[in-house]
């Protein structure tokens, strides 16, 4: 299996290689250099959005929350934890602090968010857009 | 020779905990403000499993001194009358205005179809009086009604399009709302418990 999948690689590394370069080298070398930080920062800044959301308007996420009434206490908490967990992972994730471990939080929280969305309201717009912010904090945690 | 084998940590730092001890704090701020910070919602009613306040509650329930949302009742809402409503603020003076979209009178818009997703509403006019019926799409509950005079307007309040999927689609109703004016643009506040 891991053999099958090494191959897979290697022939999408091939392909990639061999495509034209659309923009100079120079430009090219510099994204490479900053490409990772980037996607970091991106990241950060997307959970930064929606931690600030839902700590300033927590009532209004509540309908999110599985199994629990949107009115409930419960609910309400629930939100301003994942919304304090949000911001606290957005702080690491834009100054670089331990970034790998925020890295993995992230993509564990993504997890949790799309596997929620899933089982509450099915597949939607709201899941594919979030599979793509799955994307991003996998590459974050692979980064260099 | 013993060869020395490097660990790679992640470490922290104290520059690191600092920063992440005083993001905590703001968070922590930032949740309180959000606490006091209320909002509409249909949901209690319409979704939740357990009916708890009622739906349709007006920005002017959340201002200090008005009485709390009046418990909902177990079996299907019946209309209320127009004549037990009380008068909250004006709907443009509340934060709401910006989000609201007017259901009636008038026909809808595309941009208030988008808003309305995941809900199906009607009305009844009978003489001086309309019948509002508002239901979540593909629950089994019954939809909540509420009367009111003919000359009122409706408005729908949705605060954030990003939870809806098309026009059909709603993930999340705690951002979602109902308001009812008079001709005058005043919020008709729901009645009093046993009046």
């Amino acid at each position: 299996m891991s053999k099958a999948i090494a191959t897979v690689a290697a022939i999408d590394r091939q392909a990639v290689r061999g495509q034209p370069a659309l923009i100079p080298a120079s430009w090219l070398t510099w994204l490479e250099a900053w490409t990772p930080t980037a996607v970091r920062i991106t990241l950060g800044l997307i959970f930064l959005w929606f931690g600030v959301a839902e700590l300033l308007q927590p009532h209004m996420w509540t309908g999110y929350v599985p199994l629990l009434a949107s009115g409930s206490s419960a609910a309400l908490f629930l939100v301003l934890l994942h919304g304090g967990l949000l911001w606290m992972l957005a702080t690491a994730l834009i100054l670089g602090i331990a970034p790998r471990t925020a890295a993995l939080l992230s993509v564990g929280v993504m997890l949790e968010i799309i596997l929620m969305l899933l089982v509450g309201h099915g597949l939607s717009d709201i899941v594919a857009r979030d599979f793509g912010v799955l994307g991003l904090a996998l590459v974050t945690l692979a980064g260099p | 020779m013993m060869k020395k084998t490097h660990h790679n940590k992640e470490t922290i730092g104290l520059r690191g905990l600092v920063a992440l001890g005083a993001s905590a704090l703001i968070a922590l701020s930032l949740g309180l403000w959000g606490l006091n910070n209320h909002s509409l919602s249909l949901q209690s009613s319409l979704t939740d499993p357990q009916p708890q306040a009622s739906a349709a509650s007006a920005p002017g329930d959340s201002q200090p001194g008005t009485r709390p949302q009046p418990k909902a009742k177990s079996t299907p809402a019946a209309p209320q009358s127009a004549q037990a409503v009380r008068l909250g603020p004006l709907l443009s003076s509340t934060p709401y205005a910006r989000a609201a979209y007017q259901l009636y009178p008038g026909s809808l818009n595309d941009r208030t179809r988008r808003a309305l997703a995941g809900f199906t509403i009607s009305f009844k006019r009978q003489k001086q009086q309309v019948t509002l019926s508002i239901s979540v799409m593909g629950s089994s509950r019954p939809p909540y009604q509420r009367s009111f005079a003919a000359s009122g307007k409706v408005y729908f309040i949705e605060a954030r399009f990003g939870d809806d999927s098309g026009y059909t689609g709603e993930d999340n109703f705690g951002d979602d709302g109902l308001v009812i004016t008079n001709a005058a643009g005043r919020i008709l506040l729901p009645p009093r418990r046993g009046s």
